[in-house]
This record gives C-alpha cells, sequence and structure tokens, in this order.
C-alpha cells in the first residue's frame, strides 16, 4: 500500500501559496482546486481506512468486501475452514508470524470460496476469543465481473485477512499457563456452530490449528508436558489419556492442519517432544491429518 | 469543514463486519514453553545377537521420519552413523524392514513401511555400502496390535544376516 503523501510546497515558491488563508472573495479557479485537493483527500483517506487498498495497516478492513453476498450464496455448498489459534505470544513478530504461515490458506479460501472461522485462546486464564470478522456464517470468495479486477481484489483480500489475523493476535490476551487442549476438544463444537447456521451449506472441512502442541499447564490438563520426558511412547501415552478421558474426540474425516509446531522451540526435548506429539494426535485426531 | 464532516461520513460507512475500528492490542505476554526432559533412552538400539546368528538393530520410526514421510530427518541420519561402522564391516546379507503401527490403511501402511525400509537402505548405500548386499522390504502392520497408535510398533529394523 502505498502511504498517503503529504503535500509541500512546490520548490520556488512561497508557502503561503498553499497555507495562507483566503482572503477576500476567492478567484473560481483556486476554489475549484481547493475543492479538488479536498475530495482528493478525503478519497486517500477512506482507501486507507476500507480495506482493499489498507492491507498490511491496522486500520479496520471491512470484511465484506471479501464476502459472496447471501444472494449469490444461496444454495451453493461451499467448504469450511476453521482456524484453532493457540496463541502463546501476542508480539508483533509472533502476529506476523502466525499471520504469514495462514496466509496460503486465506488465498485457497478466497479463490474457492469458504466459510471461515476463527477461534483463539491466550491459555487457561483467557477464555476462547472470537473474531467478528471470520465467524463461520458467510462465505469468503472475491467473485468481480472483471477477470483483471478480480484478481487484484483477491490478492487485496488475500492481505486485508492476513491484517485481520495478525490483528487477533496482536488483541488475544495471553497467559502463563495453558494449551491446545480446549481449542481441540472444541472443534465438532464449533464446526457444528458453522454447519447449524441456517442458509449455510457447509462442505469439507478443514481445521487449521496454529500451536505448539507443549502445553505448559497442569495435570488437570491431559496435554501437560511440564517435566515430561521427549520420548515417543510418553507422547503416546500423553495422547491416549486424552481420548480415554474424552478430554479429545476424533474429528472422524475431517481434515486438521498442524501449523507452528515447532516454530519456536528453546531446546531439543521440546523440539522432539512436539513432534511426537504431532504424530500421536494425528493419528487419533482425524483420518487425514498432517 | 466540508472535507472533515464527508471524510467522517465515509470513514463511519466503512468499519462494518470488522474486528475494529483501530487496532487496541492486548497487554503484551508471552507464556513460556514447559521444560521437557531429554530422552535418556538411545534412538537407535545396539545390535543385538539373535539365536540364528544374525544381528538386528532396531530405530524407532518416530526418530527417523515426520509423520507419514518418508524423508530420513537430519537428527535421524547423525544416529544412524553411529552404527555405519558395524554395517560397513558386515560381510554378509543386510536386510532392512520397515514397520508401521495399525492406524490408517493396511494398504497405506504396507506402502509407507516400504518407503521408509527403501530411505534407510538408499542412505546405507549412499555411505558406500554395497546396495547389491541390501534389501528393502515392507512389513507394514505386522505384529502391530490393532487400532492402537503403538509407538514400538513404528520401527525399522536392520539385520545382519
Amino acid at each position: 500500500m502505498t502511504p498517503p503523501r503529504s503535500v509541500a510546497p512546490r520548490p520556488g515558491r512561497a508557502a503561503r501559496d498553499v497555507a495562507a488563508p483566503a482572503r477576500g472573495r476567492a478567484r473560481p479557479g483556486r476554489a475549484r482546486r481547493c475543492a479538488a485537493l479536498a475530495a482528493a483527500l478525503v478519497s486517500l483517506a477512506a482507501a486507507a481506512a476500507c480495506g482493499p487498498l489498507g492491507g498490511g495497516s491496522s486500520k479496520a478492513v471491512n470484511c465484506g468486501d471479501y464476502q459472496l453476498s447471501a444472494a449469490k450464496a444461496k444454495n451453493q455448498t461451499f467448504p469450511v475452514l476453521l482456524v484453532d489459534l493457540d496463541v502463546d505470544d501476542n508480539s508483533p513478530d509472533a502476529a506476523s508470524r502466525i499471520s504469514a504461515k495462514l496466509r496460503p490458506y486465506l488465498d485457497t479460501a478466497l479463490r474457492q470460496g469458504s466459510y471461515i472461522r476463527l477461534v483463539g485462546s491466550g491459555g487457561q486464564d483467557s477464555g476462547l476469543s472470537y473474531s467478528d470478522c471470520f465467524t463461520g456464517q458467510q462465505v469468503f470468495k472475491v467473485v468481480r465481473n472483471n477477470s483483471t479486477r478480480e484478481e487484484k481484489d483477491r490478492v487485496r483480500g488475500v492481505a486485508a485477512l492476513t491484517t485481520q489475523i495478525s490483528d487477533f493476535v496482536r488483541k488475544t490476551s495471553v497467559s502463563q499457563t495453558g494449551g491446545v487442549t480446549s481449542l481441540l476438544a472444541g472443534v465438532p463444537r464449533e464446526v457444528g456452530t458453522i454447519t447449524g447456521t441456517p442458509g449455510v451449506h457447509a462442505g469439507a472441512v478443514t481445521v487449521l490449528v496454529w500451536s505448539s502442541l507443549l502445553a505448559n499447564s497442569t495435570d488437570a490438563d491431559c496435554m501437560n508436558v511440564v517435566g515430561k520426558q521427549a520420548s515417543p511412547t510418553i507422547a503416546e501415552a500423553i495422547v491416549r489419556r486424552c481420548f480415554s478421558t474424552n478430554q479429545l474426540t476424533s474429528v472422524g474425516s475431517d481434515k486438521v492442519r498442524f501449523v507452528g509446531v515447532n516454530d519456536h522451540p528453546e531446546t531439543a526435548p521440546q523440539q522432539d517432544m512436539a513432534r511426537y506429539l504431532e504424530n500421536e494426535l494425528c493419528r487419533r485426531l482425524s483420518n487425514d491429518c498432517a | 469543514m466540508a472535507a472533515a464532516v464527508m471524510a467522517s461520513v465515509v470513514l463511519a460507512g466503512c468499519t462494518n463486519n470488522s474486528d475494529g475500528p483501530a487496532l487496541v492490542p492486548a497487554p503484551a505476554g508471552r507464556r513460556p514453553l514447559p521444560s521437557v526432559a531429554p530422552d535418556p533412552l538411545p534412538p537407535l538400539s545396539k545390535f543385538v545377537t539373535l539365536a540364528n546368528g544374525s544381528q538386528v538393530a532396531t530405530v524407532s520410526s518416530d526418530y527417523l521420519f515426520d509423520v507419514g514421510s518418508e524423508t530420513l530427518r537430519p537428527a535421524a541420519i547423525a544416529a544412524l552413523q553411529r552404527i555405519l561402522p558395524q554395517i560397513r564391516d558386515h560381510s554378509g546379507r543386510i536386510v532392512i524392514t520397515g514397520f508401521t503401527d495399525a492406524i490408517g490403511s493396511p494398504e497405506f501402511n504396507q506402502a509407507l513401511s516400504l518407503r521408509r525400509a527403501t530411505a534407510v537402505r538408499d542412505w546405507l548405500a549412499g555411505q558406500g555400502v554395497p546396495g547389491s548386499e541390501m534389501t528393502a522390504t515392507g512389513a507394514g502392520e505386522t505384529g502391530a496390535p490393532p487400532d492402537v497408535a503403538n509407538a514400538a510398533s513404528r520401527r525399522v529394523e536392520i539385520a545382519l544376516k
């Protein structure tokens, strides 16, 4: 996005040519120029704040710009993208990494059309948070009459929605303990919320999970790994307990994609443990998991 | 003045269905990663001599490969290098067999176990072990308890005959 340019006097001309207040009756030509300048400034300000030109900024994005109208979506089936964010760091750097990782999925969603729902958790004390933009009740898809314009708007849409994800991360309160358990446990409920919405015709479901999978929690949380040994056998026991106590249940044929595993490990055992847990979760959560 | 009014009208009309007019970040927060202890068990077993005189080393597939993958991980290569001298010194046949657990389709597991055994064989061949002396086979779910994600079942065995 090109930032709005400030208006500076041209070299060699007095500054008062621009800044001086009008004296007496303004000449018609000058009045027209002033009006045009004001209109241009308004347009620039509006464009900067209104989404399509505003990707990458923290200004509000009108998500509706990238959604199908109810009339156009009527009676069509679209896939579902459920995004679960286990936010353990809400810094600008983390927000940028997370949103960049999700960007390709947003691109695909805008190409094929998707219901998108975003759920976040900052840990045990934070509960779940939801996005006003990605509610799962509207189809995100860019359709324009002109293919060139459609491509441009889609690219802008991906940028704007990526910014939405980044902002969501920044707004999430992070507590010192927690993990991914509540998000994974809530997948059937969240999918049910989407499919149960009147007028929604949901197709295949993809669950995108951003998490380190390393829960810093208590023993009541089946995914807690504090002080555990990084071995396949321990990871297997941890995940087995999650399913045997029904803290987690299979999502059947829904696709599950773990992103963010080993995004920022600090030690080799953490890295190994996260990988083993991903393996074990994948085997039990879904028939299509990676 | 008129421009300001126009601007506020336009701006007010473009913030529907958004996560707010501007970003108000939460207080900076970072949850520390939990401490995880290293596994005291080596990822590779030593070669064990069987009753028939063969020697077998067993390697956890979880250590060698990512889930569903047959690409050897860098850490796994470092571990395999530790048993490489003994394999090089062996003058007979070398049979590399992949195994999986019984989660997923038997056909997929059979193919995956073969691809993984082949990956280990190819790596050994690249280290100078004669390819003509090595055989890669896939045993799939053989011996794995049904419907259990059993880590011990996911392995590659290297047998020196």
